[in-house]
């Protein structure tokens, strides 16, 4: 995590502690409701060329502690309540979750632009594969 | 317009205190109560299991004790090894059982206790089994069909947290092999006196394939092997527990080796180097472009190295012996970064300098997730030719680190082109995780995924229920099953 020495502004720590706050309970109260998206629960993902982009990036990045989206090394993202601009903030900035939470951020040089607007485009995609639940309750 | 922001920002943190409060997310902490090995009712209803449509699951054997692969011979008959041998610290008959057309098993060979019997294969009408060694070293054993055992080699450097694997015979009629590491990053440390082998073979520690020089980390831990509680002792990697390291030290290279895949003809002979710098190479499978793929158990975060966050990897070897990072990097990417970080230590390097720079791998699968043996679709009367099967026998939480939700538990087919990772057998309910902990018929801790030699059907090993109690981890006895995938319209 951030080392605060050094008269790291109150101000800040406040700011900071405060979104963590607000991230860490978004992020937490998406575990009351179920995360799972895959194929054989809801049937195969309806995907363009750029959602097909954002999987291959997922997979290179996200899949280890978000297998598929659902909870494991970290928490479900499937059923999170963010906005694209959120979920990119989140990918690029350190999580803070009263020092809990450990994210790790990805750069433009591990993640670029293009690739990020690709997995924020899978990620949303996948987080709506959910309608068909019929193939869920088999 | 600034304050009414503000206003709407101090609602939201609000909220967000009051749903932290309600919130129902918790990590997975132990679970089954007390540690015991004894059998445990286990239902089987294939109905609880999830597949892509047009797909069917069905139970062909069950009641195993600790089964770990499978094979079939020339007549398409189904053989299954047990393991003898279980996390946990328990030691049953490791066996080699033939799986009759009504379920039940006849025996052809029994081994000694010296498991786990961990992988299988049929080649020119002989068995080979991997032999993991947690008593007196690893062996490859050839089994002839009337139950004959003969070691192809013995005496290999596996039985700590990791074991001796594979094997599979090579397009090139050798026999492949695993060789787990002894521990989870190079340094022998208290979690290996707690898994029960620092204490049975003290002066155990892992073996590098080639000359490395070490960078002089040392680790200081308190020492359980003296009788005094406030002895220390301090270890370096790639040496025996108590024992330090200095900057520039090198440690000589010998095969066979430590974290490695090493060939060999079959009927023994020459051993050559085929990969190093892998932990636990657990499955071994050749695509049909005949290249050799092989699933690598991660870092876990515990013992005097923690690595926190090391996905599975499934990797792609290359020919000529290359190292894959083993214990210096993870996933191809180097550990000294916050991204490996644990609250205990910063992963920092143990080897001074790397043999080359790690590949990227094929795929990456869930950090804990236990990606163990695969094998590759060939007929499309089954579908998704070329892919990779992987059954992943599930986490081991929170002994190897914490989880938000169960890890593994299923089975995934993975593009080996872009590394897509897709579930392909998998538990109905709410969340992912074990059959025993839904409470369903489903599958528990699936280690082998293994097509018949036509293609049409995925076999898949489920070891037993397996908990991670207070006291460490209770495999139950004669709960393991042999799970058929089928596509329907093939029948």
């Amino acid at each position: 995590m951030e080392n605060h020495k050094g008269g790291y502004p109150m101000k800040k720590t406040v700011f900071n502690l405060a979104n963590g706050l607000l991230l860490g309970s978004l992020i937490l109260l998406t575990n009351c409701g179920s995360a799972r998206r895959s194929e054989p629960l809801h049937g195969p993902l309806t995907m363009n060329e750029q959602v097909k982009r954002g999987q291959v990036v997922f997979m290179e990045n996200c899949h280890k502690c978000h297998p598929g989206g659902e909870a494991g090394a970290g928490p479900s993202i499937n059923n999170v309540p963010l906005t694209s601009w959120m979920l990119k903030a989140r990918v690029r900035s350190r999580a803070f979750f009263f020092g809990i939470g450990r994210m790790p951020s990805f750069k433009k040089h591990e993640i670029s632009r293009e690739e990020l607007n690709d997995l924020v485009r899978y990620i949303k995609v996948l987080k709506k594969h959910d309608e068909d639940a019929a193939t869920a309750a088999r | 317009m600034k304050k009414n922001y503000l206003k709407a920002y101090t609602c939201l943190v609000l909220l967000a205190g009051s749903l932290l409060l309600s919130s129902c997310w918790k990590l997975r902490g132990h679970y089954g109560g007390p540690k015991s090995f004894e059998p445990v009712p286990r239902s089987i209803q294939p109905a609880d299991i999830a597949l892509p449509a047009g797909y069917k699951i069905e139970a062909i054997a069950q009641g195993l004790n600790y089964p770990t692969a499978i094979t079939f011979d020339d007549s398409g008959n189904i053989y299954v090894t047990e393991a003898g041998y279980a996390y946990g610290e328990i030691w049953t008959q490791a066996r080699l059982l033939r799986i009759e057309p009504d379920g039940k098993t006849t025996q052809v060979a029994e081994g000694g206790k010296n498991g786990p019997w961990s992988g299988l294969s049929f080649y020119q009408g002989n068995f080979y089994v991997s032999e993991g060694g947690t008593l007196e070293k690893g062996r490859i054993l050839r089994i002839t069909p009337n139950g004959a055992i003969t070691p192809v080699i013995q005496d290999l450097p596996t039985g700590g947290d990791h074991f001796t694997t594979g094997p599979v015979i090579g397009p090139d009629g050798n026999i492949y092999f695993g060789l787990g590491t002894y521990t989870n990053s190079g340094v022998v440390g208290l979690d290996n006196y707690r898994y029960g082998w620092l204490k049975r073979n003290p002066q155990l520690h892992d073996i590098p394939c080639r000359d490395i020089t070490l960078a002089g980390q040392n680790f200081i831990t308190d020492n359980p092997l003296t009788p005094d509680p406030k002895d220390k002792a301090t270890t370096g990697a790639y040496v025996p527990f108590g024992t330090p390291t200095t900057s520039g030290q090198v440690i000589k290279g010998s095969l066979p080796c430590s974290g490695a895949i090493l060939r060999m003809p079959v009927t023994g002979g020459n051993l050559e180097l085929v990969a190093w710098g892998l932990r636990n190479p657990f499955g071994l499978a050749f695509a049909p472009n005949n290249t050799l793929y092989v699933t690598d158990n991660a870092y876990d975060v515990r013992g005097s190295r923690p690595i926190y966050g090391a996905g599975d990897v499934l990797w792609a070897i290359n020919q000529g012996p290359t190292w894959y990072g083993w214990p210096d990097y993870s996933e191809g990417k180097p550990l000294n970064t916050s991204d490996y970080e644990t609250n205990k230590q910063d992963p920092r390097f143990v080897l001074a300098n790397h043999p080359n720079k790690p590949p990227k791998p094929a795929a990456i699968l869930g950090v804990h997730s236990s990606a163990n043996s695969l094998d590759f679709s060939r007929n499309t009367a089954f579908g998704h030719v070329g892919e990779a099967f992987i059954a992943e026998f599930g986490d081991q939480a929170p002994e190897v680190g914490r989880i938000y939700g169960p890890v593994g538990y299923k089975v995934v087919r993975v593009n080996t082109s872009n590394g897509v990772v897709e579930d392909f057998a998998v538990n109905k309910g709410r969340t992912n995780g074990p059959a025993s902990m839904h409470k369903s018929g489903g599958l528990e801790r699936p280690i082998a995924a293994r097509f018949d030699p036509k293609g049409e059907a995925l076999y898949v090993v489920d070891f037993g229920v397996m908990p991670i109690t207070e006291q460490g981890e209770a495999p139950k006895q004669k709960t393991g099953v042999v799970w058929k995938i089928t596509k329907e319209a093939t029948r």
